[in-house]
């Protein structure tokens, strides 16, 4: 009796709006819209072997249907149809995320499903700028911010996914500076430093992914069965040597050796999770000292086994510094607009210094009255921007 | 009756002269300087002082909300007035104090700009237009009263071009039908105009220039030319919401008659960029 009124009790989970939102945005249907381009026509299907199958009558007409429209009504037409995508990936982000568990890392095709929605909240967002409603664009922006910050909890893989989707928020917002009223570009920085202030996600990544490697390598070791022979490697001689005598251990041995590879695996993680506690400028320096000093030093039987798993986390460093970078500008970007608003013209200067490299800010007001704002960023990342370096602050002027 | 108080009885009849006598001159003008300071001296060494009711060190923005705030029934009243047929008094120079209607002019300027900086982009155009009606509408016979009316036009079309940006699609829209209205009114030779200057209004608005050394004549092409800019800037900007990109050329936007300025005979000049675009005649007004 207990159990069933327990299981009748539905606990709220946000990827469960998650997913209904992406199983809206995933249709044939809803792909023509995504992909719509002018003359654009219906897919030919084709069979597993290439043999051309009749094409869905309804799909056939939807695309003669949006071939005659322009982007914005195509836009307006998909929000309206698929609009309430928006309001679960809202209420998702009300609910509480389900912890990552082993495993999440290879569903891949979900992670990249994901990117459906961020895609579809910038179209919408832009339908939302043409009716004046800057106020919504900048929410459904923002929440997809939110839901990529929630994504990027998870293993490196849907971290990464996550500084994807954060990058294309970001850049959806910068065509859209211009046009913000005071009251939205002041919700920017609120917003931009309330994500910037929370736990760092990639904490959460490293312990997420370091779970998910010592459960995988213990995995991959189980399948070196007793006695069996091991091949060749002539470019890993020493993880062939290190798997030959793994595979003449005794039960009791092989179960001591995984746990002290998965072991080496955790402590890794925790190196680099010990790097994140410091200022963000000095990241990337930590990170290549701890990789310097595994490379350099003698390695452990059970180190050796644990390189094969070990990702290049410079880059994810390089790409987390980037997207922070991003979300300042973003950031200062709002303070920018509203004191455009307060003078009535783009301020002269600003005075803000980055934290990623303690050098100011790239602000010049060009003389055809648009900006250019950019981080001097750091050797590993080159200029940073919120779209691209040197791109002008300006609305959208070619697709 | 004296001259003076027949002026003052004139004036007060008219619903936008009385208007315009809510907002005095003077307080205009102390927020115009000190905005116009405040932009070049965003630092803060403040010559001038801001009015009373504007706190110091105030921005312009705030400056501005300040003064719009002190005379709501403003607006109010332009947008009764905008939705009632005017017919002036016989006689009527509802300008003669130019000077007012410029400030009130500004003063909506003001107001379309808090409006815009709030979101209320709606409210900021109707304030626009409802000021360009009254500008319209106040022209009044005389060439005086004509030069009142361009110069007053010239404050709330800048007040447009400064906020292209901040006008969406359906706004472009009713911006666009007010001007096709403005243009089709016809313009009438002022009570004060000479036999050649009337005659030229019988003439296709391409024939004008030949009398442009008149200040009549010069007042009414600007008036007219600026709106056929401003239409021209409404066509470009639904055309960027529609199609996400700028027009190649100003035909992708407009009509063909609709792009030509009647005065040369040629389309407006149209620079699109990566950055924006520039429109206008030689200047790029």
């Amino acid at each position: 009796m207990i159990l069933s009124l327990l299981l009748a009790v539905q606990i709220p989970n946000a990827m469960d709006d998650y997913l209904r939102a992406i199983e809206l945005l995933k249709g044939p249907e809803a792909t023509a819209y995504a992909n719509w381009k002018p003359g654009a026509k219906a897919p030919e299907p084709v069979d597993d072997e290439g043999r051309p199958l009749k094409p869905d009558p309804k799909l056939v007409a939807l695309y003669a249907h949006l071939v005659s429209m322009n982007p914005l009504e195509v836009r307006r037409e998909e929000l309206r149809r698929f609009g309430n995508a928006l309001a679960l990936l809202h209420s998702g982000n009300g609910k509480p995320m389900p912890t990552a568990v082993p495993g999440d890392a290879f569903d891949f095709p979900r992670l990249a499903s994901y990117r459906l929605i961020t895609r579809f909240a910038t179209r919408a967002a832009s339908v939302y700028v043409s009716d004046g409603r800057t106020d919504l664009a900048s929410s459904i922006l923002f929440d997809t911010m939110l839901f990529a910050d929630r994504v990027g909890r998870g293993p490196i893989i849907g971290h990464l996914t996550a500084v994807g989707m954060t990058a294309v928020a970001v850049a959806a917002f910068e065509p859209l500076l211009v046009r913000l009223s005071r009251r939205d570009a002041a919700a920017l920085p609120v917003f931009c430093d309330a994500l910037l202030k929370a736990p760092l996600a990639l904490r959460e990544t490293f312990a997420a992914e370091g779970r998910e490697q010592a459960q995988t390598i213990g995995d991959a070791m189980a399948e070196f069965k007793p006695g069996m022979s091991v091949p060749d490697d002539p470019e890993n001689p020493e993880m062939v040597r290190e798997v030959r005598r793994f595979v003449k251990l005794n039960p009791t041995e092989r179960t001591q050796a995984i746990g002290r590879i998965q072991a080496s695996v955790l402590r890794r993680f925790r190196a680099m999770d010990s790097v994140l506690a410091r200022p963000e400028s000095g990241w990337l320096t930590a990170f290549r000292d701890i990789e310097l000093e595994e490379s350099g030093k003698p390695t452990a039987p059970a180190d050796v086994l644990a390189s094969i798993y070990a990702s290049n986390n410079t880059q994810i460093i390089v790409a987390e510094l980037r997207t922070r970078t991003q979300l300042r500008l973003l950031a200062l970007a709002g303070r920018i607009a509203q004191r455009r608003w307060d003078l009535g013209a783009w301020p002269k200067s600003i005075e803000e210094v980055d934290p990623l490299n303690g050098r100011p800010y790239i602000y010049e007001v060009r003389p055809d009255g648009t900006i250019k704002l950019a981080s001097q960023g750091i050797d590993a990342t080159g200029e940073i921007a919120l779209r691209y370096a040197g791109k002008p602050i300006a609305p959208e002027t070619q697709p | 009756m004296s001259p003076l108080l027949a002026l003052f009885t004139i004036q007060a009849s008219d619903p936008y002269a009385r208007l315009a006598a809510i907002v005095p001159k003077a307080e205009v003008v102390a927020v115009e300087a000190y905005v116009g300071q405040a932009v070049r001296e965003p630092s803060g060494n403040a010559a001038v002082k801001p009015p009373p009711y504007v706190a110091l060190g105030a921005t312009p923005l705030a400056a501005q909300r300040a003064i719009v705030e002190r005379y709501p029934s403003v607006l109010i009243g332009l947008r009764q007035l905008a939705e009632k047929p005017y017919a002036p008094l016989e006689g009527a120079q509802p300008t003669q104090d130019s000077a007012q209607f410029e400030k009130l002019a500004k003063f909506v300027a003001y107001a379309a700009h808090v409006r815009f900086a709030d979101g209320d982009r709606r409210d900021a155009v109707t304030a626009l237009l409802d000021g360009m009606t009254m500008a319209r509408r106040v022209r009044g016979s005389s060439t005086a009263s004509n030069l009142a009316s361009v110069a007053m036009q010239t404050i709330l079309y800048t007040g447009f071009k400064e906020h292209l940006d901040q006008i969406p699609l359906a706004e472009c829209d009713r911006i666009r039908a007010w001007t096709d209205a403005a243009l089709a009114e016809k313009t009438a030779a002022p009570s004060d105009a000479s036999p050649s200057i009337r005659e030229a209004f019988t003439t296709p608005e391409s024939f004008w220039t030949a009398k442009e050394a008149d200040p009549f004549m010069r007042s009414v092409a600007k008036e007219r030319t600026q709106i056929r800019l401003l239409r021209l800037h409404m066509r470009i900007e639904a055309y960027r919401w529609r199609n996400l990109k700028l027009p190649a050329t100003l035909a992708d936007a407009a009509p063909g008659p609709e792009a030509n300025d009647p005065s040369t005979g040629r389309p407006f000049r149209y620079e699109p960029s990566a950055n924006g675009y520039r429109l206008g005649e030689e200047d790029g007004s």
